[in-house]
């Protein structure tokens, strides 16, 4: 019986040996496939990798679009490459072209607008040729005559008519529109203009947001839009929350796609986004968590590409009532909340200190750095306020892991300078309500300072004006509305920015609110992609350039 | 036995309508605006203006009195129609099928390694007592019992993915993206069952039967196969369906992680956007499930149980 069951267990364990051997081939011949490409790209990789700025990560990029248009044999390659990509946030609206899924379809080139933004965020053409303000709330577009949708319908002046009559009377229009209503008078085929419901000067940039994006007449039939659009790639495939599937668009109006397609995984986990890129199983992964990028740096072939991004975690103070309300204890919370400290030590590195709402990258955001010895400077505040005024909450929400950490810090920090402090942490809805109603002293809050568009107007407009819709400062001052309401008036890129500039000193001055941090963006790029651009807005990653070694 | 099947089966419609209820106030209860939660989730930075607010409920159908919006969903659901996500606008039933089918397959697969993984280790370590590999089978069980499922699953990921680079790190499609939630799921349950099927089987051994039998001279193999532990089999599979439906909770977690587009990882989205319509059809499809398979498991149970007279 002995012998019977040895004979058995020794069956079972030749059995795994053998599965085991199979198996160790396989991954032997996968880690010899990416050691020849990793040696081929090293002196790249090495080069990339201590590249920390979206120009330089640009510049790398378009280089290596160059390579490959002079080397007919990466061109081939490409042509059959499908790009595996990993993204954090999965469409959850059915692809509708007015809700945040439009960020995907403009990711994975499948859709476009009449006018795009250039890397430094001003509008160039795309769909439109050319456009002039025809008067105060006319502008009038030239259209591209050699445009087809993806379902082979003509691209034209009335589809345009169709796409914004549709985006302008959703339930909830594109914050990129600051509000505005927009009706179209189709002048012919390739002429179309577009009237806005008040005079604006910077529609051109409104238009090129990805929720502007313009799709074939049969998309507005149903309910979601469906997403045919006029990109370089067409959708073929999405399986909702798992993976959306693109193949290249042979009759696009542009240069035609280098890749034959590519892959997109939703994987809401950072862990799990960052172990697929280091298994080689996706090309690009976005949101690398900090905890992961030891270990991706230290592999020699995927190349980190991080950049400072348009948001900014700051403590939004109730200007209305409580403690906040005074601007002396305001300025003791900004002068003891120590940014740096929080950003470099706390989020190691992987954030930037903020100055004011707006980040470094903004030439015309005020830099001023906080006067000597804020702490003591704080402390003599603190101690010369009312006992009653010196207890704050800090209210915070679950869904972005820094918050909770920034909270804990800051509550140790105003603690140090004699203030009483309590930290809450919930589910974002109800606590954005009693925000909302004034019930909050301190609310620790991230958020995007542009809205698809690189122009301050409707965040200043939304969040400091007194009939602003997202006010969580409940900042309502008329000398402050006036200005913003000066901007209606300006159409130079430079003036508009003199006026942000002007803005933003005007609440940093005020303390209105208490910018903390400004995100990063943090892709992983396996180094036999070439021709990847990432913008500072995210809004592109999927161009006719992309292809693969 | 029979009449505490028919009463569970009666008292589903109950269950299943308590729970319905449960769901349709989940906004409520945690505060939640759902018109406010649907914006968050279409565009996160749109200001929630009364107007938007007020065009978004309308359009929900938020503005008519809960009751009301309870009795017309209910009818809709007798009629087959779970109605539409939130969110995404689109049918929840297909969506919600989809994902039941794959977290099905998942925890049916993890449930079924689990008992017969279990069946032969229990079953190995009763017939070895306190020899080496009851020793090992058991300390290992032990272990195992104990990790739970968020640090078990990217221990996995690690070794399996990583380390070995024997499986892909998660996603879905192809047959071997189940091996990673099969076995995060299964371990669990295998070191468990292991341990009730050696315990069962020790007691069997001592029935009179089973020493009747080995008096007899029946071969000790016989002995152990056709009458101790087919006894222990029975206390393994009730617990085996009983455990299908409480897996589905693990499921969650290891979906996430995996990034397998499940039931679990379906409710978890749902109960983040606050989308009310989706959580409702997943928990009405999971609660159904499990209530499916605790009869199912009682009538294996009763099936496989020997009879009195053969005791």
């Amino acid at each position: 019986m002995l012998k019977r069951r040895s004979l058995i267990a020794t069956i079972i364990a030749a059995a795994m040996f053998v599965a085991a051997c199979g198996s160790d081939d396989d991954a032997v011949a996968d880690s010899e496939s990416d050691t020849e490409v990793s040696q081929s790209d090293s002196a790249e990789t090495e080069e990339d990798s201590s590249d920390a700025d979206t120009d330089d990560a640009a510049d790398d990029a378009d280089a290596s679009a160059d390579e490959d248009t002079d080397t007919d044999e990466s061109a081939d390659a490409g042509d059959e490459g499908i790009l595996r990509v990993a993204l954090t946030f999965a469409p959850d609206s059915g692809l509708a072209i007015e809700s945040d899924d439009a960020s995907t379809l403009v990711k994975a080139g499948v859709i476009e607008g009449l006018v795009r933004s250039d890397a430094s965020g001003q509008p160039t053409p795309a769909l439109a040729e050319s456009w002039e303000r025809v008067d105060a709330t006319t502008w009038e577009f030239a259209l591209r005559s050699d445009v087809v949708f993806h379902d082979g319908t003509a691209f034209n002046a009335d589809a345009v008519a169709i796409a914004i009559d549709h985006i302008s009377n959703v339930a909830a229009p594109p914050r990129s529109l600051g509000g505005l209503t927009l009706t179209t008078e189709v002048v012919d085929d390739t002429t179309v203009r577009i009237i806005t419901s008040d005079p604006d000067p910077i529609l051109p940039l409104r238009v090129s947001s990805r929720s502007m994006g313009i799709l074939a007449p049969a998309a507005y039939e149903s309910e979601p839009t469906e997403p045919i659009g006029t990109g370089p790639f067409q959708l073929t495939g999405f399986t909702p929350p798992d993976s959306l599937t693109v193949e290249r668009f042979d009759d696009y109006w542009g240069e035609t796609a280098l890749l034959a397609g590519a892959e997109f995984r939703f994987l809401p986990d950072a862990r799990a986004r960052a172990t697929a890129i280091r298994a080689d199983e996706v090309d690009v992964a976005d949101g690398i968590p900090i905890a992961e990028l030891e270990a991706i740096e230290e592999d020699g072939s995927i190349d980190l590409i991080r950049f400072d991004l348009p948001r900014t975690a700051s403590l939004y103070s109730n200007t209305q009532s409580g403690p906040m309300a005074d601007a002396e204890l305001r300025q003791a919370v900004s002068l003891a909340i120590d940014n740096d400290a929080i950003a470099d030590e706390l989020l190691e590195g992987q954030f930037a200190a903020a100055r004011d709402y707006f980040g470094a990258e903004n030439a015309w955001a005020p830099a001023d750095l906080p006067p000597g010895d804020a702490v003591e400077q704080a402390r003599a505040i603190v101690e010369a306020a009312d006992p009653a005024d010196r207890s704050l909450t800090i209210w915070t929400y679950t869904g972005r892991d820094e918050l909770a950490d920034i909270a804990s810090v800051a509550q140790a920090q105003l603690q140090d300078v004699g203030f009483e402090v309590e930290v809450e942490v919930g589910e974002y809805t109800p606590i954005e309500e009693r925000v909302f109603a004034g019930e909050h002293d301190l609310f620790l809050g991230s958020r995007g300072y542009y809205f698809d568009i690189a122009d301050a107007g409707a965040l200043f407009t939304s969040d400091f004006t007194c009939e602003g819709g997202y006010n969580l400062n409940l900042y309502c001052d008329a000398e402050f509305d006036a200005l913003v309401a000066g901007l209606a008036d300006v159409d130079s890129t430079d003036e508009r920015q003199a006026l942000f500039g002007e803005a933003a000193a005007y609440l940093q001055e005020r303390n209105i609110g208490i910018p903390v941090v400004h995100d990063r963006a943090r892709y992983a790029v396996r180094d036999d992609v070439d021709g990847l651009v990432i913008d500072p807005f995210e809004l592109i990653l999927l161009t006719p350039s992309v292809s693969l070694n | 036995m029979r009449s505490s099947r028919l009463e569970r089966l009666l008292s589903a419609p109950l269950v299943l309508l308590a729970f319905s209820f449960l769901a349709f106030l989940l906004p409520e209860l945690q505060g939640i605006d759902e018109a406010r939660a649907t914006l968050l989730a279409r565009s996160e930075g749109a200001e929630p203006t009364p107007e938007v607010l007020a065009a978004i409920s309308a359009e929900l159908g938020l503005d008519r009195p809960l009751v009301v919006r309870f009795g017309d969903y209910l009818t809709d659901v007798l009629s087959g129609d779970f109605g539409q996500s939130n969110i995404s606008r689109t049918d929840v039933l297909p969506q919600v099928w989809r994902a039941a089918v794959v977290s099905g397959a998942v925890v049916g697969l993890a449930i079924g390694t689990a008992v017969i993984v279990a069946s032969i280790l229990g079953i190995t370590a009763a017939s070895w007592r306190d020899r080496w590999p009851d020793r090992l089978i058991t300390s290992v069980s032990r272990v195992l019992v104990a990790v739970p499922i968020h640090v078990l699953t990217p221990l996995l990921v690690f070794v399996g993915a990583l380390w070995l680079d024997l499986v892909p790190t998660g996603g879905w499609g192809d047959p071997e993206h189940y091996i990673l939630p099969v076995l995060a799921l299964a371990l669990g349950p295998t070191a468990l069952f292991s341990q009730v099927v050696r315990s069962e089987m020790l007691d069997a051994l001592e029935q009179p039967y089973v020493r009747t039998a080995m008096a007899k001279g029946l071969p000790w193999r016989r002995v152990v196969w056709l009458h101790a532990a087919r006894v222990s089999l029975v206390g393994v599979l009730t617990l085996g369906s009983l455990f299908i439906a409480g897996t589905l909770g693990g499921a969650v977690i290891a979906e996430v992680i995996l990034g397998v587009p499940g039931l679990g990882r379906l409710l978890h989205t749902a109960v983040i956007t606050s989308d009310v319509p989706m959580f409702q059809g997943g928990l009405l499809i999971a609660i159904t499930a499990g209530i499916l398979i605790g009869l199912l498991g009682d009538a294996l149970s009763a099936a496989l149980s020997p009879p009195e007279g053969h005791r």
